[in-house]
């Protein structure tokens, strides 16, 4: 069953353009410029129920916008959306039980109540019976290990702790669908391996269908398989994350540590990254890589060898490039 | 309904988070009093009446305007709901399954109880020490006020949210809160009595009238309409601005673009 159908989705936004100085302003009281940009355009795209999909792109490629479609925050200028079966732009209750929005930069929660006060407040808004409460809040405080943390002030929490609550308050109602926007924002690795361990095991206790928004590749190549990639409003890529970023990487490092001092010779087609006595840092092309092990095997004395591709940086950077 | 209380729930437990501003407002809501009273006893200049208006009737008049200030003013939610649609904050409404016209509405509530219970305690305190320096109100006045009080609230509050409402098509609606003050210090009664201006029967063709000058009037039994007139004018523009309101609520995001987000 198909839980997210989008058809030619098109987003185009107007703004006015001022001319800079005092000038400008002044001139702007009296006329403006209107200019129309487009956000997203022709944008098609669908998602299984239970499905795991990474959506990527650089800053301003229309991801937000895509999102804030899907929720029913804005409407599309053009084209059809059903989400959970429903057109999101209809902003219908039911629609709203349906799907729950995180977005990393915003909080649901009371700066300066408890955050069970703030899952409170979502048991009345999403009318959750007594039991069903409970016994969510059980399972998602100690999923999160948070237990001990209901009761304080949110203010006094951790950037990683006011994450967790916000997706524990997110997931009370259980949504069939939820859209993450950069969820690990700002957390550092240990909480953002936490936050992605949860929402696997969250997601497949519970089969929610999932739409996460982030930069961090890591957040996407751990918990999706599928991933959109988003560049200048147009869908380029949507398919397998790995495989993608395999098409990308064109070049292994291999670095090899000897137990005597050795002189590596020159090899075709390799860069010397670095290069001691006694290690040698060197960047191969794909194909080279077996020729050149070889050839570093037979200088003898190796004590260890690592093979790694390309930085993950760098190959989205490719990607968005579409080099 | 039950997600409505619980919203004023929230409201109410997160006023008292910051305690020394509710008791600091109630304390120097006296402070008002105490002024008005020296204004108006150097614009009485020893007179007995002024404009149908006693000395001490003038002062009760002043005192009751600040008791109701909490309930007939919902500048924070209105500032409130402007930025969070100016930031796109607003979106936190929209993707929930409430309504936030409803939210407004018993958001208002929440925050101005308390205030409202701390000024009428302190400010009953200070008419009872200084009793001849106020009118005695009668109970049955003061009753037949209190559903006028309640209308006049939620018209306000209508008011309130129709003006934040602004924001999704102006985008910076400051211009807007410089008229409605002036409304609301001239035309709402707030500071002066609106038969001393208007004479006593134009005051109930303004809507602004029903949230401040009458409710007042009527628990001091000054009012020249009879109170089933005023109730029935009051709860016909509640309707007209809670259509208005129900209007816009559906349809003002139309053009909402979460800027920001």
């Amino acid at each position: 069953m198909k839980m997210i159908e989008a058809h030619n989705l098109t987003k185009e936004y107007t703004y006015f353009e001022k001319p800079e100085g005092f000038k400008g302003s002044v001139a702007s009281l009296f006329k403006r410029d209107t200019k129309t940009r487009q956000a997203l355009s022709d944008f098609s795209f669908s998602v299984e129920e239970g499905e795991f999909v990474g959506l990527m792109g650089p800053n301003g490629a229309g991801k937000t916008t895509l999102v804030k479609m899907l929720t029913g925050i804005i409407n599309p200028s053009r084209g059809d959306v059903r989400v959970a079966g429903y057109v999101p732009a209809n902003r219908e209750a039911a629609f709203k039980r349906n799907f729950a929005v995180v977005m990393g930069q915003k909080s649901q929660l009371w700066w300066d109540l408890p955050a069970s006060d703030s899952l409170l407040l979502n048991k009345e808004i999403y009318e959750i019976p007594d039991k069903q409460y409970r016994d969510s809040v059980a399972y998602f405080t100690k999923l999160f290990e948070m237990e001990s943390y209901l009761s304080v002030p949110v203010r006094k929490l951790s950037l990683g702790e006011r994450m967790k609550f916000e997706l524990i308050a997110s997931l009370l109602h259980m949504p069939k669908v939820l859209f993450l926007d950069e969820p690990t924002i700002g957390l550092d690795a240990v909480a953002q391996r936490q936050i992605r361990e949860m929402l696997k095991s969250a997601g497949r206790e519970r089969g929610i269908t999932l739409m996460l928004t982030s930069h961090y590749t890591e957040d996407l190549l751990d918990l999706t398989k599928r991933c959109i990639i988003v560049r200048s409003g147009q869908k380029i890529y949507d398919g397998d994350l790995q495989s993608l970023l395999a098409q990308h990487s064109t070049y292994s490092t291999i670095t090899v540590t000897f137990s005597s001092a050795k002189q590596v010779p020159p090899l075709p087609g390799v860069q010397v990254l670095e290069q001691t006595d006694y290690k040698v840092s060197l960047r191969v092309p794909k194909e080279s890589v077996e020729c050149c092990l070889k050839a570093l095997l037979e200088l003898s004395d190796v004590a260890d060898i690592k093979i790694a591709d390309d930085d993950v940086t760098l190959l989205v950077e490719r990607v968005y490039k579409g080099a | 309904m039950r997600k409505y209380f619980a919203v004023m729930s929230m409201e109410i437990k997160n006023s008292l988070a910051y305690r020394a501003d509710t008791w600091l407002t109630a304390i120097f809501s006296v402070f008002s009093v105490a002024l008005a009273y020296l204004l108006w006893s150097a614009v009485f200049g020893g007179a007995e009446v002024f404009n149908g208006f006693t000395l001490p009737q003038m002062t009760t008049y002043y005192l009751l305007t600040g008791i109701l200030a909490p309930l007939t003013q919902s500048d924070g939610l209105m500032h409130d709901f402007s930025a969070e649609i100016k930031s796109g904050s607003y979106a936190k409404y929209m993707v929930k399954p409430m309504s936030p016209l409803a939210y407004f509405i018993s958001a208002s509530f929440a925050r101005a109880l308390f205030p409202t219970i701390l000024s009428t305690a302190v400010l009953a305190v200070a008419m009872l020490s200084f009793g001849s320096y106020f009118q005695v109100l009668q109970l049955l006045d003061l009753f037949k006020a209190v559903p006028l009080i309640f209308l006049g609230a939620v018209l306000s509050m209508l008011i309130a949210y129709i003006i934040s409402m602004a924001t999704f098509r102006f985008t910076d609606i400051g211009f807007l809160y410089a008229i409605t003050n002036v409304v609301k210090i001239f035309l709402a009664g707030s500071l002066i009595p609106l038969s001393m201006v208007f004479g006593p029967k134009v005051p109930m063709y303004i809507p602004f009238s029903y949230t401040v000058y009458y409710p007042v009037v009527v628990s001091m039994g000054k009012s020249d309409v009879p109170l089933l007139s005023a109730l029935g004018v009051l709860s016909a523009w509640t309707l007209v601005l809670l259509g208005v309101a129900l209007m816009l609520q559906k349809r003002a995001p139309k053009t909402f673009e979460g800027v920001g987000m």
